[in-house]
């Protein structure tokens, strides 16, 4: 899957790149996916798959998927 | 007394009389500084009812308790007046290097009263001050004028604070820029500045903030710590990684990005306007406040050349993108720097053409109207003749010049529904239909519509993230979803407004505590004790916070605001059009039941709005209730 790391979430990918490809052997949850990565999931304030907000929780992901995660924002 | 200077510079601007006033340590513990100290003066000393632009109005520039302490983030100072955008209790604050300068050079705050017969500016330096001509100066962009006058003080490390020509001109949202780059842009204290015929206040010190800190060691270690801090926190790695522009993409995914004068929560155009859009086209470098390690400025470059102004923020891409329907991040960037070359707020200068723009789309205002502009949604070129306009009150200009809420009782019909502004200010680029609480603050701020009352809603939405976990030392105590009003969430309105206007009364940015960022609320707590030898608690130094917000109230009350003031445009009780959240609309029967149970908690009569006598005597602001005729 295609991961797309968006506000601070490159901060805990090696390299801090803005997206990443991970593979994935068969449909996976998503959390569990991002737990795998290193990636904290109660820091995830929205999920995006193949461009529809989903519940992070209840996500399964296949290898063809597009994955974009944001964290809460404010202020500016 | 330890941590401060405890100097209060006063100016008469119409005679040109000096004088120095001591503060006492009594004092100082209750009003150290900032929001605390510049209130207690407005409320004190500016007769109820003064005219913003009246010589009598009182221009208070003070810094917060730790300003200038060798600790990140701790660089703000407040700027207050009268407001002429609202005609109440204004304020408006800024980091950058100016306050930093203005303790070295012996002064807390300047109190300017009077106006002087001819344009002048203030030189400070090392305990002196000198009032000199700005004849020269007046009607020159910014840039020059800081080059002007560090050449003729033969000093190129002097920090210029300043307004530019949208300030002369009284243009009711005009700003305050030092060194270019920093800015307090709300609430029209530039236009104050330009009424009193001041145009800048040039400082320059020698002193250093360790040698007035009770415990300096202690100060640095914590400044050391939060340096390593800023490397490991997550919120502030990415905020010197992209700075606030880095919030769009993430603000129109959830659907909350204001777009077209907040009637959508998306904009198609997104990708034009993100980060990835800025990084780009436009970056060429980051840079800091005064002793901050995160670093969230950022410099760019516009057609080749390395703009003097710094890069638009996150607020600045947002009003003059999204809002006004414009893809153009060249165009957003030259309109950043025309605000700031003029020195206007950006916020309110965009969200008053995206409101001129859904009025010219209407067919309230026509081309006879509009000097022959085209003003329509996504018009860049439109967009940024009327900033040249507005700073120098031309033609259609000149009405934009008074803010959206004046242009649209002249404009008249439909108008008034479209001026996105509470009290007169306009919103910020934050859409309360997807976070209730900034909502909440939109309408009960005293200044107006502001996005910075309180840490917002998603911060505080997951029992187990980071932030929240660093907000429970505050009382923070049960997570709460964005789109509530629940009793549980004034709750948390109310102990992080105490918070928020604390940071303002002793210097911090909204970028360095928690919970929107990484220094926890005890390492606060540490660096007010350590500057000043005090024992204060956590629920002292709160109280701080809530004085202040209390006396801005009763400026206010003063002035004839009541509770109907306390609310929002209506097309937030209405629908947004597009996006995730399309069809949401903030509960307007919600809304009023949590502002009552808000006033609750604040110690405020649920019909009036006005601090109990009670509350006022708990807060040590019994004295102030003279001013509202309560005793």
């Amino acid at each position: 899957m295609k991961l797309h790391l968006g506000g601070q979430f490159s901060f805990y990918i090696p390299g801090h790149p803005h997206q990443v490809d991970v593979p994935l052997e068969k449909p996976s949850r998503l959390s569990e996916i991002l737990t795998r990565l290193g990636i904290p999931v109660a820091e995830i304030n929205l999920a995006v798959v193949n461009g529809e907000l989903v519940e992070l929780q209840s996500a399964v992901i296949s290898q063809q998927d597009e994955v974009k995660i944001y964290p809460p924002v404010s202020g500016g | 007394m330890y941590g401060t200077t405890a100097k209060v510079l006063r100016v008469n601007l119409t005679t040109g009389a000096m004088a120095i006033e001591t503060l006492s340590e009594d004092f100082y513990r209750l009003y150290p500084g900032g929001k605390a100290l510049a209130g207690y003066i407005l409320l004190k000393e500016l007769p109820a009812h003064t005219e913003p632009f009246a010589p009598e109005n009182v221009l208070v520039m003070a810094n917060g308790l730790l300003t200038g302490a060798p600790v990140s983030t701790a660089t703000r100072y407040v700027v207050s007046a009268r407001s002429p955008l609202t005609n109440g209790y204004g304020e408006s604050e800024a980091g950058g290097f100016w306050g930093p300068e203005l303790k070295m050079a012996g002064f807390e705050a300047i109190v300017f009263t009077g106006r002087a017969p001819q344009p002048v500016y203030l030189w400070v330096h090392d305990g002196q001050a000198e009032i000199r001509p700005a004849a020269h100066l007046w009607g020159q962009e910014t840039a020059p004028v800081q080059e002007t006058i560090r050449a003729e003080l033969g000093d190129d490390k002097i920090r210029v604070l300043q307004i530019g020509i949208a300030g002369e001109n009284l243009v009711r949202y005009a700003g305050i820029t030092n060194d270019l780059r920093h800015f307090n842009g709300r609430n029209g204290m530039g236009a104050v500045m330009g009424s009193k015929n001041l145009r800048a206040v040039a400082v320059r010190g020698s002193q250093r903030y360790q040698t007035l800190a009770y415990d300096s060691e202690a100060l640095m270690a914590l400044g050391r710590k939060l340096a390593k801090g800023v490397r490991e926190s997550p919120q502030a790695w990415d905020l010197q990684q992209r700075g606030t522009p880095g919030l769009v993409e993430a603000l129109n995914t959830g659907g909350i990005l204001p777009t077209r004068n907040f009637r959508q929560g998306t904009f198609e155009n997104v990708d034009d306007v993100k980060w990835e859009a800025y990084e780009k086209q436009l970056l060429t470098a980051r840079r800091s406040c005064y002793a901050c390690a995160i670093r969230c400025k950022r410099e760019v470059a516009i057609d080749g050349q390395v703009s003097v102004y710094g890069g638009p923020e996150y607020e600045t891409v947002g009003a003059f993108g999204p809002d006004c329907g414009i893809n153009d991040l060249h165009a957003i960037a030259k309109a950043n720097e025309l605000c700031n070359a003029f020195m206007l707020d950006s916020i309110s200068t965009g969200a008053t053409i995206a409101f001129a723009m859904e009025c010219f789309e209407h067919g309230l205002i026509g081309l006879d109207d509009t000097d022959g502009i085209e003003l329509r949604f996504g018009n860049a070129e439109a967009m940024l003749q009327m900033i040249v306009r507005i700073a120098r009150r031309q033609g259609f200009g000149d009405l934009l010049a008074e803010g959206s809420r004046r242009a649209a009782e002249k404009i008249g019909g439909e108008a008034k529904f479209f001026a996105m502004q509470v009290k007169g200010q306009e919103l910020a680029m934050h859409e309360p239909r997807g976070k209730y609480n900034v909502g909440m603050g939109y309408a009960i701020s005293e200044i107006g519509a502001d996005h910075l009352v309180v840490a917002h809603d998603p911060t505080l939405a997951n029992p187990d993230s980071l932030t929240f976990k660093n907000a429970r030392s505050l009382g923070i105590a049960v997570a709460q979803p964005p789109r509530s009003l629940s009793d549980e969430k004034m709750n948390h309105f109310y102990i992080l407004e105490r918070w928020n206007s604390l940071e303002k009364a002793i210097g911090y940015c909204f970028f360095g505590p928690a919970p929107r960022s990484f220094i926890l609320p005890e390492e606060v707590l540490v660096s007010i004790n350590a500057a000043t030898g005090w024992d204060m608690t956590m629920e002292e130094a709160l109280q701080i916070g809530e004085r202040a917000t209390n006396m801005a109230r009763i400026f206010n009350l003063r002035e004839g605001f009541s509770r109907k003031d306390d609310t929002l445009p209506e097309r937030l009780f209405q629908g947004l059009e597009n996006g995730p959240l399309q069809g949401n609309a903030i509960p307007r029967d919600e809304f009023e039941h949590a502002l009552t149970v808000l006033y609750g908690l604040k110690g405020w009569d649920p019909e009036t709005g006005q601090p109990t006598q009670e509350r006022l005597e708990a807060l040590s602001l019994g004295w102030a209730a003279d001013s509202i005729g309560m005793r």
